[in-house]
């Protein structure tokens, strides 16, 4: 079974995974970062989100041999630090992938620059997609001057290649704002952390 | 100065200890485990960053051959020295505490 959906903030990816696999289903495989594979299963699943930034070749063996060795499964990764590692397994009592706390603060460090990389990125974006008036969205030469049929002809032609170009301008920013939350959520949950002693 | 991650958190050092013998991943989550009496059990992504930590400060070394599907890890002579600092400065701890105590007789 395949779900189509698309996380900003890994935090709510993971809960979302989890909540699915409560469903007697299993998480097999991301594709494209918004395909999530879903399989039946008898088994309980659990799944755990991490990210690390780049990593050489032998060090992402050993990252990836230490967590096998604990059970883990790698579901989704790669060792150039573009996406997520999404890790699974069944449950045995060790189902968390940190267990200290100054582990579990790094791991929130580590999303809140990847998460701040991002939202400068979309950020960017957004400020070169922004146009600079109506007449940068419809380029239909006269069309404002234009009267009855006519105009709604021409409007309604060139509507939808002038909303291809407004959606730039519209989603960067939405998604902009979604990497700025997702890194206050991330720095609020590091803070509970960092001042429970 | 004080040599770096000087003092050990409780969780590389009992990795260090326990990595005086050459050991893979899940065993030294083992040892640790035991050594703590079933009080610090590692997860595989704690165990992770304080073993690359732990390298890049050559405090220990991989010393499985790269093929090897496990990879095994141990101690360096600098991490032999690190852990004696650390037993120098805990037995001085121990020490206050004592006198403290017997202060009292």
């Amino acid at each position: 079974m395949n779900k189509y959906k698309f996380f900003i903030d890994p935090l709510k990816e993971e809960q979302w995974i989890n909540q699915m696999q409560k469903k007697s289903y299993r998480l097999t495989d991301i594709s494209l970062d918004f395909i999530y594979k879903f399989e039946k299963t008898a088994e309980d699943y659990v799944t755990q989100v991490d990210y690390q930034e780049y990593m050489n070749k032998s060090r992402y063996e050993e990252y990836i041999s230490i967590h096998e060795e604990f059970g883990w499964e790698h579901i989704r990764g790669g060792r150039f630090g573009s996406m997520t590692q999404v890790w699974s397994k069944i449950p045995d009592g060790n189902d968390e992938l940190f267990s200290d706390r100054e582990s579990k603060i790094n791991y929130y460090k580590r999303y809140m620059e990847m998460t701040s990389t991002f939202a400068i990125l979309f950020l960017v974006y957004s400020m070169l997609f922004l146009p600079d008036g109506p007449g940068m969205i419809f380029l239909t030469p006269g069309l404002w001057e234009m009267q009855g049929m006519e105009f709604w002809r021409a409007f309604l032609f060139e509507l939808p290649f002038a909303l291809m170009r407004t959606l730039p301008a519209i989603l960067f920013p939405i998604v902009t704002v979604m990497f700025f939350v997702a890194y206050y959520r991330m720095n609020k949950a590091k803070k509970e952390l960092e001042l429970e002693n | 100065m004080r040599p770096k991650l000087l003092p050990l958190s409780e969780t590389m050092h009992l990795i260090m200890l326990a990595l005086k013998k050459p050991l893979h991943g899940y065993a030294i989550m083992q040892h640790v485990s035991e050594m703590s009496g079933g009080q610090v059990n590692i997860a595989a992504g704690t165990l992770y960053g304080a073993l690359d930590n732990l390298k890049k400060n050559q405090y220990i070394e991989l010393i499985s051959d790269p093929a090897e599907r496990k990879k095994v890890y141990q101690v360096t002579t600098l991490g032999e020295e690190i852990l004696e600092l650390e037993n120098i400065r805990l037995k001085k701890f121990i020490s206050l505490y004592e006198s403290e105590d017997g202060s009292n007789e």
